[in-house]
């Protein structure tokens, strides 16, 4: 390997790892215990006021990828890469409205495949269940393996061990508790993490020159302060549109809609992406600092831990494990919680058992949050280095989703085949984009495909459609 | 035992082919001079080794002979495969002659990144140095990576075409937010006007 120590001794890893291990359960079984029917395990009693509101919604956004993709981005395509990662908070800025419109036309709705049956037919439901379900599962094996790779990283823990022990604590709280477990834990996750970029920003802002930073990058990389740079002049929408994408169709944040109460949604979604916004331009700053600090950066993935421990030794690397370790177990549970929703509600309810009791739900929800936890962990284990190729292989296939579920919300007359085909041939256009292209602009042409598809269809062959079919009699799951 | 670099291509199950000294970066991937291509991603990962039979941190002459520049790389920081001392300095500069050669990195790690570079030949070499920094081995043969540019009219119309999405998307969220709470706040007050011509009947 090519750094040649961990940043945090064994010990002090291991340390950690146990004390908010041990937290996260408790707390997780604490919150839990509100969780008395489904409504509450899957959607948290409907109940969630604008502080959880707000802190779950940052805190499932911060993802690893987040703190340690972002200085990444800041290293290959400088300033303008940086910009355009944090981007990724108009995701959550423009979702505020339609959370309100959701909550508005769905009142007892549980999942976005709810919507798209209900809005546009059961050939549109599938094809959006496949495009999202392979969504979740890479995202969901990504930050598992994201969780073993770090803990290696920082403390030198074993990968598989890191990883075990990340995935089965979160599986743990999330079984205990379902939404209202992972929205308590999100809500501290939260706040250590906020806590603690301010912390890292503040002493780095303190010992870092920016003068000596601006003269090292214009002199020895200067294309990192381009604005036109190709590359990164393609990356910025791409990765906008890949943002919405990800938020607009995704169960994790359609669930936490129908979780908040009447009035919150538009509130916690927005400040939850203007909370979200300055952390990665905090840590593609440090990641950007490196030059000037005489500071190798073996793989730009780790440049914030590698950075922070330099600077601020062990209690830097400390708190970088703290805020990572939060910010991969907010987006795991919130992962394996909506996941489970989507598949109990969509595939096992809607497809299996229609009459399925509040009991039985339970007993298949928990199921599922297991097999997809062991899923997870066994596609994880052998640590194939190309997930995360295979995560940006989602780009084209939710940019695809984008304009369906926009049009759906807000458009009477929107064609459901019009829809079908959006999807199907935004999704192979921006496949075969990011095959005989680069990943960096998948998105863009997956949208762009979906959004003159679903425009076009809709203007020559409108279909008209009443609102109240989406608050279906039998959405609401019987109590037994 | 002498030092014997490799091109560090082991990810891509390639890590005992020794690759030229000086060619041009394609996407990361070091290619030789007739297979020239532009490059748009200007961030490489410089990688270098030591051979297995490497055991004595006392013989001098030491060099790292070959390089890579991979872009991916499995991340395991305790794999450490040697336990000596020595750490490699590793210099970069625009003359192949290396005349005002500028010091990119000191230290133990075998994994540089680099990136942001300009549009030009970029020289690179490495050689290890004693902790006293009073030793040294000879310089490695020098890394030559071309930087060019792709024209910026595809990157640009690829740029329009995000903008005009994204501007769509989002005058859609808007307008019709805005639309859907009027027709509320309609539905409401007819609601309340029906309420209120029951009571007055």
């Amino acid at each position: 390997m090519d750094h040649r120590s961990a940043v945090l001794p064994a010990e002090y890893g291991w340390i950690l790892l146990a004390i908010f291990s041990v937290l996260w359960v408790i707390l997780g079984w604490l919150w839990g215990r509100k969780a008395k029917n489904m409504d509450g395990f899957m959607v948290a009693g409907r109940n969630v006021g604008l502080a959880l509101g707000m802190a779950t919604a940052m805190a499932t956004w911060v993802t690893s990828n987040t703190t340690m993709v972002a200085p990444e981005f800041a290293l290959r395509f400088g300033v303008i890469g940086m910009i355009a990662y944090s981007s990724a908070a108009l995701g959550l800025v423009f979702f505020a409205p339609m959370a309100t419109r959701i909550r508005q036309l769905m009142p007892q709705g549980y999942t976005a495949g709810d919507f798209i049956r209900l809005r546009y037919g059961k050939i549109a439901w599938v094809l959006f269940l496949i495009i999202s379900l392979f969504y979740c599962l890479t995202w969901l094996i990504s930050m598992t393996m994201a969780g073993g790779l770090f803990l290696n990283a920082i403390a030198g823990i074993p990968y598989q061990h890191g990883m075990t022990i990340i995935l089965t604590v979160c599986v743990i709280y999330t079984i205990f508790g379902g939404l209202y477990a992972v929205i308590g834990t999100d809500y501290i996750q939260s706040l250590i993490i906020l806590i603690g970029v301010v912390v890292l920003g503040f002493i780095v802002f303190h010992r870092v020159d920016f003068d000596a930073t601006y003269n090292e990058l214009a002199e020895f990389q200067p294309a990192l302060l381009m604005l036109i740079a190709p590359a990164a002049v393609m990356v910025f929408f791409n990765n906008l549109l890949f943002g919405f994408g990800e938020i607009f169709h995704n169960n994790v944040w359609w669930s936490r809609a129908f979780a908040m109460r009447k009035g919150v949604p538009g509130k916690a979604f927005l400040f939850g992406g203007l909370f979200w916004l300055p952390i990665p331009v905090a840590v593609g700053f440090i990641a950007l600092s490196a030059g000037s600090l005489d500071i190798n950066i073996p793989d730009p993935n780790q440049a914030g831990p590698i950075i922070a421990a330099e600077l601020l030794g062990v209690g830097g690397a400390i708190v970088v494990f703290i805020v990572i370790f939060c910010s991969i177990a907010s987006s795991i549970d919130s992962l394996l919680a909506a996941t489970s929703d989507l598949i109990t509600e969509d595939v096992y309810r809607k497809g299996f058992r229609s009459k399925a009791t509040d009991s039985q739900l339970r007993r298949a929800s928990v199921s599922i949050i297991l097999l997809l936890g062991l899923f997870a962990w066994f596609i994880a284990l052998p640590n194939v280095g190309t997930l995360a190729t295979t995560l940006f292989y989602a780009g084209p296939l939710v940019g695809s989703a984008i304009w369906p579920v926009v049009a759906g919300l807000y458009w009477r007359q929107t064609n459901p085949r019009a829809v079908i085909a959006a999807m199907v041939l935004g999704s192979l256009i921006g496949l075969l984009a990011y095959e005989f292209w680069a990943w960096y602009v998948a998105s863009v042409v997956g949208a762009a495909i979906s959004m003159v598809i679903t425009v076009v269809g809709t203007w020559l062959f409108p279909r008209d459609f009443n609102w109240s079919d989406l608050a279906e009699p039998d959405l609401a799951i019987k109590e037994k | 035992m002498i030092l014997v670099g490799w091109f560090v291509l082991a990810v891509f199950g390639k890590a005992d082919e020794p690759l030229p000294d000086a060619g041009i970066i394609h996407m990361g991937h070091l290619v030789t001079e007739d297979q020239i291509e532009e490059q748009e991603n200007p961030y490489y990962v410089l990688s270098w080794t030591l051979s297995d039979g490497f055991e004595s941190a006392d013989a001098p002459g030491f060099w790292s002979q070959w390089w890579a520049a991979i872009t991916d790389w499995s991340l395991s920081p305790n794999e450490d495969t040697f336990d000596h001392d020595w750490q490699f300095q590793v210099q970069r500069d625009t003359d192949p002659a290396f005349a005002d050669a500028r010091n990119v990195y000191l230290g133990a790690d075998t994994t540089s990144y680099i990136s942001g570079m300009d549009e030009q030949t970029h020289y690179f070499r490495v050689r290890t140095v004693s902790p006293d920094l009073e030793r040294y081995s000879d310089w490695s043969p020098s890394l030559a990576l071309v930087v060019s540019y792709p024209s910026q009219t595809r990157a640009f119309a690829l740029f329009g075409v995000g903008a005009i999405v994204t501007i769509a998307t989002i005058a859609m969220i808007l307008i019709g937010s805005a639309r859907t709470r009027r027709e509320a706040e309609l539905d409401e007050k007819k609601d309340q006007n029906r309420d209120g011509e029951a009571r007055n009947s």
